[in-house]
């Protein structure tokens, strides 16, 4: 949005914080928060913290004054405060984080469409081959306000289809109201069910993470780190800034964060009770059953693609007792460990495994794939680089907002068909990108008056080169990134062990076990490839806190900044909420 | 830049300073301390899993309608100066 935008082109606050809660609750997002809670207990608690905390940095800090800069999104800021090189830089990341985005919305939206029974690798095909199109659709057909007013409008239904399981629960329960603040009782249970399986040799101790317990996946320096890279990535996203930098006035644009805040608090609130209720029912009525004739809900979860039982996602419960049979120590109850909920299908499964109806697990797909669509069409959006008065200059932005379009849907479509990461690590990856790239770039334009240009363009650039090494090379090549940095790596002997004895498999395996001895190795290599426990999801506030250092150091030795950016560094600090 | 408009980014950047501060506190210093918080029970949860699970999450809400509001007291407070100068 430029400064000419006319009044019917702007962002009103009720539209623009729907549009926002819409954005943030998108297919990957809602997925991804589900299984991080289910499977990681209490530490994935700090996931969600850190994608909220994201909407009220991005009010505090950079959207009222963004908005007053009259300058319009991210890119657009980033070129008034720092010239043409940065405002370059600053698309570019944007056009990694979207692809890493539009990547999770990819898996959010074949794992929906595996509900209906759309399964297998033409269907990926034929879902990439939508989300590429949509996201075209967004960067260079639909205007931003009518996609913006589409959002805003369908975000009532997809908060009513994640508040159904609540409130189905609390319709079968009144005496339990307000359920989803008072679980504690469900919690206490889970506790108590996993201390029986132990008991019972049901769960292996060394696999099982106690729920409640902080701290079992990742170290408290990591976890807080964590949070603090998906607050200040998701805060500098430009998927999210677009709406407030073109609100109708400054004031609107400080308060559509807050607003959004609010719409989300609802649907946010319910996630939490419904993963801890989906895992009390994997705990108590699926461990512990007759591996011979399986519980029939883990039947149906296995024909719709959510769950796997002895590896085996049969229907029948002949195939299944067969799958569980010809395991090399065949249970005669399942295990824990035998029973596979998909992690991000754990939404999905979460009301079939509390006993509600098939119809509830189809409404949370609908607006699950609906999210995800919309999120995707948005992210296009998000890629455009401005509107211009000039014919000229319009006809070449259009040609620029197509090649970063085509880029990011290349990005994507080969991370999605690759299916290296879960849709929680996409998202994570995205916000760590944009935490070191974009986020030191927005705060410095905003808050420091001598931070200067070539500082962020070589901050920023340092920042995403830090966070794209360490996770690249910490998933893609571990053994190299342990060999190297081994000497910062917080692993434990028995980790270190298991790495060492891998290595030494492999190099007694023969032609044939070389692949799988090579995987093992890999396997291992990323339990101990990492600097001070930091989770590779985390890096983003490694990078940010490198280009923060790089641009104050660099901005005391490089000539201050221009007479452009002064007139916006004056503008922002103008009041007046008409501004 | 006019003197009003000086205090009142000054003023402007106090409170987003302060509400930063207080989300830092709260959102990162209350989950490092979650191992002590599990022996209080609020409501039948352990107090540093509620703390994850709903109460900051409502104090997030809170802490951006504060800001919202304490900008527009700062936004509004030049033009009274202006009125009675």
């Amino acid at each position: 949005m430029a400064e000419h935008a006319t009044e019917k082109s702007r962002f009103g606050v009720v539209t623009g914080g729907l549009g926002m809660a819409t954005d943030w609750l998108s297919g990957a997002m809602l997925l991804g928060l589900a299984g991080i809670l289910f499977g990681f207990g209490h530490d994935g608690l700090q996931w969600m913290l850190g994608v909220a905390s994201g909407l009220l940095l991005a009010g505090v800090l950079v959207t009222p004054h963004m908005r007053s800069a009259g300058e319009g999104g991210p890119v657009a800021f980033a070129s008034a405060r720092f010239g043409s090189v940065a405002a370059f830089l600053a698309r570019f990341v944007t056009t990694v984080a979207t692809a890493l985005l539009v990547a999770a919305n990819i898996k959010a939206l074949a794992i929906a469409a595996q509900v209906f029974g759309f399964g297998g690798g033409s269907a990926s095909a034929v879902l990439a081959v939508a989300a590429v199109l949509l996201l075209f659709a967004g960067a260079i057909v639909i205007a931003p306000p009518r996609l913006a007013g589409l959002q805003a409008s369908v975000y009532p239904l997809i908060l009513a289809a994640v508040s159904l399981p609540v409130v189905l629960a609390l319709l079968a329960d009144p005496a339990s109201a307000p359920w989803h603040l008072t679980y504690g009782r469900t919690l206490q249970a889970i506790s108590q069910a996993e201390l029986a399986l132990l008991e019972q040799n049901l769960a292996d101790p060394v696999t099982l993470k106690a729920y409640l317990r902080p701290f079992t996946t990742a170290t408290i320096s990591s976890g807080l780190l964590l949070t603090l890279s998906l607050a200040l990535g998701l805060m500098a996203m430009p998927h999210m800034l677009m709406r407030p930098a073109g609100a109708r006035s400054r004031d609107g644009a400080g308060s559509m964060p807050a607003a959004a805040l609010l719409a989300i608090l609802f649907a946010v609130l319910a996630l939490p009770p419904v993963a801890a209720t989906a895992r009390l029912a994997v705990l108590t009525q699926l461990a512990g059953s007759d591996a011979q004739s399986p519980p029939a809900v883990l039947l149906t979860l296995g024909g719709l693609g959510l769950a796997r039982t002895c590896g085996s996602a049969g229907t029948a419960a002949e195939a299944v007792a067969a799958a569980c049979a010809a395991l090399a120590d065949a249970p005669s109850r399942l295990r824990l460990d035998d029973i596979e909920i998909v992690r991000d299908a754990v939404l999905l499964a979460a009301p079939l495994l509390s006993g509600q109806p098939l119809y509830v697990t189809l409404a949370l797909t609908v607006a699950v794939g609906l999210a995800a669509l919309l999120a995707i069409t948005w992210l296009g959006a998000s890629l455009r680089g401005g509107t211009h008065r000039d014919a000229t200059m319009r006809r070449t932005g259009t040609v620029a907002d197509a090649t970063f379009a085509l880029l990011a849907a290349s990005g994507a479509v080969a991370l999605a068909l690759t299916d290296r990461a879960d849709i929680m690590s996409l998202v994570a990856w995205a916000m760590a990108i944009s935490a070191a790239g974009l986020a030191p770039m927005l705060l410095a334009g905003v808050w420091s008056q001598r931070a200067t240009a070539a500082a962020v363009v070589l901050g920023s650039i340092t920042g995403v080169a830090v966070t794209g090494y360490y996770i690249v090379a910490t998933q893609v090549f571990p053994a190299a990134f342990y060999e190297l940095w081994s000497g910062l790596s917080s692993a434990g002997y028995g980790a270190i062990a298991d790495y060492e004895a891998a290595k030494e498999a492999l190099a007694a395996a023969g032609a044939a076990e070389q692949e799988a001895a090579r995987a093992a190795v890999g396997d291992a290599a990323r339990a101990v490839a990492n600097w001070w426990g930091l989770r590779d999801e985390a890096a983003g506030a490694l990078g940010a806190f490198v280009a923060s250092v790089v641009i104050f150091l660099a901005s005391l030795v490089t000539p201050r900044p221009g007479a452009r950016a002064v007139e916006t560094m004056s503008r922002m600090r103008r009041t007046g909420s008409r501004v | 830049m006019g003197k009003g408009t000086r205090n009142s980014w000054q003023r402007s950047r106090r409170l987003a300073t302060w509400i930063v501060l207080i989300w830092a506190v709260l959102v990162l210093g209350i989950p490092a301390a979650a191992l002590h918080l599990e022996a209080i029970a609020v409501m039948g949860l352990p107090l540093g899993y509620y703390a994850g699970a709903q109460g900051l999450l409502i104090a997030i809400v809170i802490l951006a309608f504060v800001s919202v509001l304490g900008r527009r007291s700062i936004e509004r407070r030049p033009a009274d100066h202006e009125r009675g100068s």
